[in-house]
């Protein structure tokens, strides 16, 4: 009979296993509530609040559609335990920031190193740790948690309220112009181990800052960082973002970064991902002032089965806002790289201008490349566009590289490294932008093999 | 947008005798009561005379609904749906007795396609001249079919597939469910169980359809869900165009609309598939209207086939369609052009899959969203490269236009690739009407309202250059009948 019946969906079995996952997790947030008694109540109750809601909804999966292409569950199957974060590592893992002059802000597995920290007397910044001044906070800080803006988005921040062993916290005075970028070094050497950071910067009206992060890592068995970043521009306020992921491949890393803008804010955002074995970057961008600018860029480069997912949320809640989203990728070998771009024009934000822009290189028939640029829109006097584009690396191009006596592999490095750059250019100061530039380049000339395997059949 | 006050007002002038199909043709039906059971299905399939394979089907189909739960994920609200306050099934009372000729058929109902501006009678009269097929539903059974002698002589089959489960079983067996499988989702899954009438196309090897099939489609009875069936064939190196167009009278209580449509495409075979939509959209306060809910999907099963889809969609309350192609064939090409205008409340989630299996598989995909008044309107698409692939190519452009501050225009595209040899295109804009453009047209004299119904034409005149001359005059008319009153 030619009739097919559609199989029946899996459900249950995915309900069936799915506490299983959790479990060890929601054990961990036990044991951190044991062991930490003598924290304040407005602590307990947040750690609380964090593992109910995240108990509430797991780990997100496919089903949820803004996970359609990223399955975290699969991943967290692996035994992890909550690293307990040293304050004085004893190794430091260099950077591609290295030479670049910076108020260094080193985090080790999840704790704030306060001593390997070179947070030298920067004027303008005041930098808070909870751990280090956990019974004297300032009220900024304080007014900043009652908030609770780690409990709305999804489950992944509210795990991370629950886990946390430290969280920085960092306010830019009105009108400073900081002289050195801040560097915050995320630095993964536990084995096996999962932790939870969160950062906050908040910048004051008319302040100038530079806010680099670097992922880096020295663990031989694969671990899990869930990130937590929280961003807030004041009026006329200007924040440039610069994310460099090299960590090793097998890593996880999930960050969730929620970021608000004030009228005539400016926030440019730029990461780079070259590492992590899934690496996933959930960003909330909310223009709550008339008149501001987001600029949200972002490169990857992929070999192996490395998976890579950004997912960026531009909300224009206010008139007269410019967004900007460039993606992207180069996908070798088995890896895959997901781009979910969505724009909200909410009612009267009219004079919006937003666009969106993702494309992807596809070098390796078993490579996989989703993009789902989505547009939301309910005001009438808007400018909005996307574009995506997924292929291989032009022919011709190739071919007119070739001619002038180019060997194949150097062409094609030379034709991804012209791809990438075109993003990171204009996203930070020349000066900023050279060492992420060196990144790439760096990563092109070790993955050479990866990059010719497959694909162009000249 | 000087004109988005003037928007406002003229959304609330925007009578609902605007809508000038809107009237009740009373002619008695045959009709079973409310609700849906086995005892309803079995009732339906008793009245066709369906072989027992069917009645089968139907029951299977409808034990699997029973577990379904109905589909949330698109963007669109109604007041939900009571299943067992449905007729599913009505048809004109002389069904028993079909009419040998157009004489012998009900006058009321000749009247309502007059007034409709189909008169059947002048289409027979003219057919020569117009060379236009028409198998006209009026509710779910299929009434006349006329031309059927010289389709015939082309070896063509064009008959309500209820016909054709009694004359080619074999075929409509083979082929029924292939496409959109039985449980398919929620509405084709219903829709396998009640379907009570729709059209069955074979178009044999070699054959070029001598004319364009068309069906017009009109839903009458109060309270009677429509679930059409259609089933189109083309075999090795044929050619179809097959139309389908359609209006509904004016209702206080929504209707639903649940049709599947399946294409089947085999070697070097084209069908190209048209729809104008015109039910009723509800009056101006978003009371009333169709609920249409469709599964269209065309599979390109042979090398270098080709489907095109292409829709006008401007009625309806609420509209859940995604017209798709399965490129499983080296070589094929899938199409969809769309036009989907909402004014008012209606909302409209449509949108296309193209899935690329076979090498060198090419598809493109234009959509225009128009919205005005206070009316949502969203472009959901897929495409989908497999790894075995090569070659494949793709270019989607969507566009959308908005008229006035209250309505809302969205775009999900989802874009998945899996072979580096395919290119996939993905474009979309969003912007409100011109300004510049509406003052030049002002300027040279033009009317407010003809100004903006010469725009969105422009607008839309990537996808009306796809439809059939019959089609694309009425097109072009409907576009500027659907947004009278959206600008002053």
């Amino acid at each position: 009979m030619s009739v097919q019946m559609a199989p029946k969906k899996a459900i249950l079995s995915v309900a069936a296993s799915r506490g299983d996952i959790e479990k060890p997790y929601l054990e961990a947030c036990d044991r951190v509530f044991d062991e930490n008694g003598s924290e304040p109540d407005w602590l307990k109750k947040l750690r609380r609040a964090g593992k109910e809601r995240f108990k509430a909804h797991g780990f997100p999966h496919r089903r949820v559609e803004a996970w359609k292409y990223t399955d975290l569950r699969p991943r967290m199957k692996a035994p992890f335990s909550l690293a307990l974060g040293q304050e004085t590592p004893q190794t430091i893992v260099a950077t591609a920031f290295e030479g670049i002059s910076a108020s260094r802000l080193i985090i080790n597995d999840g704790v704030f190193a306060p001593s390997l920290s070179s947070l030298m007397e920067q004027s303008g910044v005041e930098l808070v740790s909870l751990k280090q001044s956990l019974h004297d906070l300032p009220d900024w800080v304080k007014d900043y948690l009652e908030l609770n803006t780690w409990l709305t988005s999804s489950p992944m921040p509210a795990l991370g309220a629950a886990l946390m062993q430290d969280a920085l916290f960092m306010r830019i005075a009105k009108d400073a112009v900081l002289d050195r970028p801040l560097h915050v070094i995320y630095q993964t050497t536990a084995n096996a181990a999962h932790y939870h950071t969160k950062c906050v910067v908040i910048l004051e009206q008319g302040a100038k800052a530079t806010l680099i992060e670097s992922h880096v890592s020295e663990n031989e068995q694969a671990s899990f960082h869930n990130q937590g970043i929280e961003i807030e521009v004041g009026d006329d306020a200007c924040l440039d973002h610069i994310v460099v992921e090299g960590s090793a491949e097998e890593n996880l890393h999930v960050t969730s970064l929620n970021a608000r803008l004030a009228q005539r804010a400016r926030y440019t955002a730029m990461s780079a991902v070259s590492g992590g074995g899934l690496v996933r970057g959930d960003s909330i961008i909310t223009l709550e002032g008339k008149g501001a600018l987001a600029q949200v860029n972002g490169v990857y480069m992929l070999v192996g089965r490395q998976h890579c997912d950004n997912t960026i949320v531009i909300k224009h809640a206010a008139p007269d806002c410019e967004s900007a989203q460039v993606f992207q990728g180069v996908l070798t070998e088995n890896s895959r790289g997901v781009f979910q771009g969505k724009v909200i024009v909410a009612e009267g934000a009219d004079g919006t201008d937003a666009h969106q822009l993702s494309r992807a290189l596809l070098l390796s028939d078993k490579a996989e490349a989703d993009s789902k640029p989505e547009l939301e829109i309910y005001a009438d006097d808007v400018k909005c566009s996307h574009g995506a584009t997924i292929g291989e690396l032009d022919k011709d191009s190739l071919f007119y590289l070739r001619s002038r006596g180019i060997p194949l592999g150097e062409a094609k490095a030379l034709l991804i490294e012209a791809f990438l750059d075109d993003v990171v250019e204009g996203a930070a100061t020349q000066e900023l932008i050279a060492p992420v530039k060196k990144h790439i380049s760096n990563w092109l000339k070790e993955h050479e093999s990866q990059i010719m395997q497959e694909g162009l059949k000249t | 947008m000087v004109a988005v006050q003037d928007t406002v007002k003229d959304v609330h002038a925007l009578d609902v005798d605007k809508y000038k199909y809107g009237f009740v043709t009373d002619i008695e039906s045959d009709m079973a009561p409310k609700g849906l059971n086995e005892g309803i299905i079995k009732f339906i399939s008793a009245k066709k005379n369906e072989p027992e394979w069917m009645l089968e089907l139907r029951l299977q189909a409808f034990d699997r609904w029973k577990e379904m739960e109905e589909p949330t994920w698109a963007k669109v609200s109604y007041d939900s749906i009571d299943f067992q306050d449905i007729h599913y099934y009505a048809a004109p009372k002389s069904d028993a007795d079909r009419p040998e000729s157009l004489d012998d058929v009900d006058p009321e109902l000749l009247k309502t396609y007059e007034k409709l501006g189909i008169p059947l009678v002048e289409q027979a009269l003219l057919a020569g001249v117009k060379n236009v097929a028409v198998d006209a539903v009026f509710d779910s059974v299929s009434v006349v079919t006329t031309f059927k002698e010289s389709l015939a002589e082309a070896g063509v089959i064009f008959c309500p597939i209820s016909e054709a489960l009694q004359k080619h079983p074999e075929l409509v067996k083979k082929y029924l469910g292939s496409v959109v499988p039985m449980s398919d989702n929620f509405y084709a899954t219903l829709n396998s169980a009640v379907f009570t009438d729709g059209s069955f196309v074979y178009i044999p090897e070699g054959v070029r359809c001598p004319m364009e099939l068309s069906t017009y489609f009109r839903i009458n009875e109060a309270n009677t869900g429509q679930f059409e069936r259609t089933l189109i064939i083309a075999e090795k190196g044929s050619y179809v165009s097959y139309l389908e167009g359609c209006t509904a009278p004016m209702r206080d209580e929504n209707q639903l609309h649940a049709a599947v449509v399946e294409l089947i495409a085999m070697e070097d075979a084209e069908i190209k598939y048209s729809t104008v939509q015109n039910w009723y959209p509800g009056d101006a306060e978003g009371k009333g209207g169709i609920y249409n809910f469709v599964t269209k999907r065309g599979d390109c099963r042979g090398a270098n086939s080709k489907i095109s889809w292409t829709q006008v969609e401007t009625g309806s309350a609420v509209t859940w369609k995604y017209p798709s192609c399965i490129l499983r064939g080296d070589n094929s090409v899938g199409e969809f052009y769309s036009i989907a205008i909402t004014n008012n409340h209606q909302q409209a989630d449509t949108g296309t899959k193209m899935i690329h299996l076979g090498k060198n598989t090419r598809s493109r995909i234009i959509s225009k969203g128009i919205s005005a008044g206070q009316a949502q309107s969203t472009y959901r698409g897929q495409v989908n490269i497999n790894r075995k692939a090569a070659g494949a190519r793709n270019y989607t452009q969507c566009d959308s236009l908005l008229i006035g501050s209250k309505c809302g225009a969205h775009t999900v595209p989802y874009i998945e690739s899996r072979n580096p040899s395919a290119i996939v295109e993905h474009e979309a804009t969003t912007s409100k009407l011109s300004e510049e453009q509406l003052f030049y047209c002002r300027q040279r004299g033009l009317s407010e309202e003809e100004a903006v119904a010469l725009l969105v034409n422009g607008f839309c005149r990537d996808v009306l250059q796809q439809l059939p001359m019959e089609f694309a005059v009425e097109a072009q008319k409907l576009v500027s009948i659907s947004l009278e009153g959206s600008v002053g």
